[in-house]
């Protein structure tokens, strides 16, 4: 197909060519486009999942509600057994401290508010 | 280059250390840079070239099959993303005409070995900007970077009887120009 002395010889001046360096800002620039394009992705990834968690809600709840409706059943009100009742009756019965309660809610808050706020700086220190 | 290494830089990489794939960029940077730098007039457009190549790599990063060569892979990405960018930029090569199809092997490259290699090198360069971006690119890969037909042949998504064939025309065209240009 190709005699060996022409491909040899275009070999050895390929071979001669010297192996030339990118710039030191090349690495540097590159990353720094890396990090950016990671950044983009990791939204989009957040944004994907929050729509994913939605469309799983949305079709917990649309799924039987069409399957009910085209079906065309019809739901009767339950009834409750006496055991029910009693338990009813029970917490009727049953007071609560508003203090307490409301110790119970800041406390629940402050929870809440910490894991929120936990949760931010571990992600501003991945993205820095 | 380190098979496992590339694996396991790669694993990390998917698993979120962004610093990792600067050591993967480090390994291949070199090559796929001298590849471009031969199609193109200067350094900072083979620059931005490779920006773009190791762009892509990141991007689709996560959908590279950890059973094939990265090598090859990021390769078929770096002659993809060459092509398509050197259009964009409309660096579009002189593809020339084959009218060398009756000449003989023989007769070509006698005269290489009176002159300097400065001369050599200098004109291997221009006989590569007047072939096709495409032509280019394979030879270079195939010369420059040692890579093997098949390997080629994956990279370009073309079959090895097809990049046999297409070898041995680059090769008379590339010669017939270097001797061209040695005579003057």
């Amino acid at each position: 197909m190709n005699t060996p002395k022409t491909k040899d010889k275009l070999k050895e001046l390929f071979h001669e060519i010297k192996m030339e360096k990118s710039s030191d800002d090349f690495m540097k620039n590159l990353m720094l486009r890396v990090e950016k394009e990671a950044t983009i992705q990791k939204k989009r990834k957040i944004i994907l999942n929050y729509i994913s968690i939605t469309i799983g809600i949305a079709s917990i709840i649309l799924i039987p509600v069409l399957i009910f409706y085209f079906l065309n059943i019809k739901i009767t009100p339950i009834q409750l057994p006496d055991i029910f009742s009693e338990i009813s009756s029970v917490f009727e019965n049953f007071s609560i401290d508003p203090n307490i309660a409301l110790l119970g809610l800041v406390i629940l808050l402050l929870l809440l508010g910490d894991s929120i706020l936990r949760k931010f700086l571990s992600r501003k220190n991945e993205l820095t | 280059m380190d098979k496992s290494n590339d694996l396991y830089r790669i694993q990390c990489v998917k698993a979120g250390d962004i610093s990792a794939f600067s050591h993967i960029v480090s390994t291949y940077q070199r090559m796929v840079y001298n590849v471009i730098l031969r199609l193109v007039n200067n350094r900072e457009d083979a620059e931005d070239i490779m920006q773009e190549v190791f762009i892509k790599v990141f991007k689709s990063l996560n959908s590279f099959k950890e059973e094939s060569e990265f090598s090859t892979w990021l390769y078929r990405i770096a002659y993809n993303t060459t092509l398509s960018e050197l259009r964009k930029k409309k660096m579009f090569f002189s593809s020339l005409e084959d009218n060398f199809s009756n000449q003989e092997d023989d007769d070509i490259l006698n005269d290489i070995d009176d002159i300097s290699t400065e001369e050599r090198i200098q004109y291997l360069e221009q006989a590569i900007k007047m072939l096709s971006s495409e032509d280019a690119l394979i030879i270079t890969m195939f010369y420059m970077n040692d890579q093997s037909i098949e390997q080629i042949s994956n990279i370009t998504n073309q079959t090895v009887a097809n990049v046999k064939v297409k070898l041995h025309r680059i090769r008379k065209k590339l010669a017939i120009e270097i001797n061209k240009l040695i005579e003057g």
